[in-house]
């Protein structure tokens, strides 16, 4: 599986995980999947990226996507 | 292989084969007329619960809600491929071809070609409602959220796209994330229909597609072939259905694009080029979480249905999923072993792998080598195969207790146990510390030929035919 990231929502502090692009790419937003609140992974209060690694290079910006 | 106990009438349909299971099969089936709400997980509950109770029957929602929380016009059935004996049934075979013949009269039929037949669509079930533009809404159907960590519904049946270049058409089960009344998260991995969605991108083009929601149990089993890229499925489905699958011009593409006539729900639109949103995490096969990526979307373009449809679900993540994985690739494997190594006897792909992930390999092993050398084939032949348990001819590959008996009784690791590093797995196996590559592990839990060794406990076949339980009890 590609490498993972942890991180918990600022909104209602539900935790799931995401590709470690999302984690590295400047202007994509998660979406939490119980409360639906968008927010970029920097704005996570609790962030699990152990043995991650080097930063990955990010994907291209979504077109026509939430980004 | 006996036809005779082929469920429903031709062409074969989902509403026949509910009805003859049904009336032949009773215990195969549950049916919930409390009304359920499937996207606030009421209908895996209920499947978890009767999994805890050892009860793996097909059940029938008959009053479920659909998005908007009214009552929905489409029952929704799921778990169908829970037990051998259903996928034995939706193949036409009897219950007791539910282990090893099910798998090898797959294979069989794999390997050849029926060529599907293009009906008008006055002669289509499918195209008896059809909606269209603002009206193909998908929340008219009960759509289930499966798993606690899914954000939201999701389709996960067939799928079906069409290679621009070739014109064969693929099948594959791709989850299909509800986001908005006509728009649906799409992930992929890299197989057959990436393959297809990238040949539109590189072209700037819409890639069309068909989400097949419900059709008979055999035409779902047959989306499952391991035929290779470029194989027609709608060809390769109808064998394994055994007969050949009729198809109807979509309402999108008409004739350049066909769909299955006797499908219960079509759901039809593109894959814009380019285009990639935030989808999941979902619960996946392994029964592990897939992270939340950048995936594809499907802008939906018309749906059509039976006035009678049934909304059909797979519960993935579990025996629905593990079996239904496991049968199309057990024939396969036993024929591609059997060529190299002739005395295999068995092969069985557990639900504790996930159908996928274990391999146990039964053989008469006349030289010592043998085993490993089926072991290989099996990794070679399918990716998914991660570890193989190869065991005597004596141990039943199907009884998973008597495998890990030969394991724990005819092994000695130092010299038993063999590990491959850097193979191509699986991207869902959460195990991997890498995109793709695993490391295989070969058990020859057979005995050894060089040397006398131990034999098996047993009570006399005369005394056991003496005292037979229906006779003894007495």
């Amino acid at each position: 599986m590609e490498r993972i990231f942890w991180v918990a929502c600022p909104e209602c502090g539900e935790r799931w995980y995401a590709d470690w692009v999302l984690r590295r790419h400047p202007t994509l937003k998660l979406i939490c999947p119980r409360c639906h609140r968008e927010f970029r992974a920097d704005e996570a209060p609790w962030l699990d990226e152990r043995g991650t690694g080097g930063p990955a290079e990010p994907e291209a910006p979504a077109a026509g996507g939430r980004s | 292989m006996e036809a005779a106990a082929r469920l429903g009438q031709r062409p074969l349909t989902l509403r026949g084969f509910l009805e003859a299971l049904v009336a032949r099969y009773p215990e195969q089936v549950v049916r919930v007329d409390r009304p359920v709400d499937p996207a606030n997980f009421d209908v895996t509950a209920f499947l978890v619960n009767l999994e805890r109770a050892g009860r793996f029957p097909l059940v029938h929602f008959a009053n479920p809600r659909d998005l908007f929380g009214e009552p929905s016009r489409f029952p929704l059935v799921t778990n169908v491929y829970a037990d051998r004996v259903r996928c034995a049934l939706a193949l036409g075979l009897p219950p007791e071809a539910a282990k090893l013949p099910v798998s090898l009269e797959y294979a069989r039929r794999e390997a050849r070609r029926l060529p599907p037949v293009v009906v008008p669509p006055r002669e289509a079930p499918v195209k008896t409602v059809v909606r269209r533009g603002e009206e193909a809404d998908l929340r008219i159907f009960p759509i289930v959220r499966h798993h606690e960590m899914d954000p939201a519904p999701y389709i996960d049946m067939a799928v079906a796209m069409r290679d621009p270049d070739s014109g064969a058409y693929n099948l594959a089960f791709l989850r299909n994330m509800y986001k908005g009344p006509r728009r649906l998260g799409l992930h992929m991995s890299p197989r057959h229909n990436w393959q297809i969605v990238r040949k539109y991108e590189e072209r700037g083009e819409p890639c069309p597609a068909a989400i097949v929601v419900s059709h008979h149990p055999a035409f779902f089993l047959g989306v499952l072939n391991v035929s290779p890229f470029g194989a027609d499925d709608y060809a390769v489905v109808g064998s394994i259905m055994d007969e050949p699958l009729r198809l109807v011009p979509s309402e999108t593409w008409g004739e350049a694009f066909l769909v299955p006539a006797d499908a219960d729900i079509v759901i039809e639109g593109v894959v814009p080029p380019g285009v990639r949103e935030i989808e999941g995490p979902f619960g996946e096969f392994p029964g592990t979480y897939g992270p939340q990526r950048l995936r594809w979307v499907i802008e939906v373009t018309a749906i059509t249905h039976r006035a009678d449809a049934v909304y059909q679900d797979i519960f993935v993540g579990h025996r629905d999923v593990h079996i239904l994985g496991a049968i199309p690739k057990e024939g396969s494997l036993f024929n591609r072993i059997k060529g190299v190594v002739p005395t295999v006897t068995g092969v069985h792909l557990p639900t504790s792998g996930c159908g996928r992930f274990h391999c146990y390999i039964a053989l008469d092993k006349k030289v010592e080598g043998e085993p490993k050398q089926a072991a290989l084939v099996a990794m070679g032949e399918c990716d998914f195969v991660k570890n193989v348990i190869v065991v005597d001819a004596d141990i039943d590959p199907f009884n998973e207790e008597e495998v890990l008996w030969a394991w724990a009784t005819r092994v000695q690791a130092d010299e038993d146990l063999d590990v491959i590093k850097n193979v191509k797995g699986s991207a869902l196996d959460p195990s991997l510390a890498d995109d793709i590559r695993t490391a295989k592990v070969i058990i020859d839990a057979t005995r050894p030929l060089d040397r006398p060794f131990a034999s098996r406990i047993r009570v006399p076949e005369e005394a056991l035919a003496r005292m037979a339980l229906d006779r003894a009890e007495r």
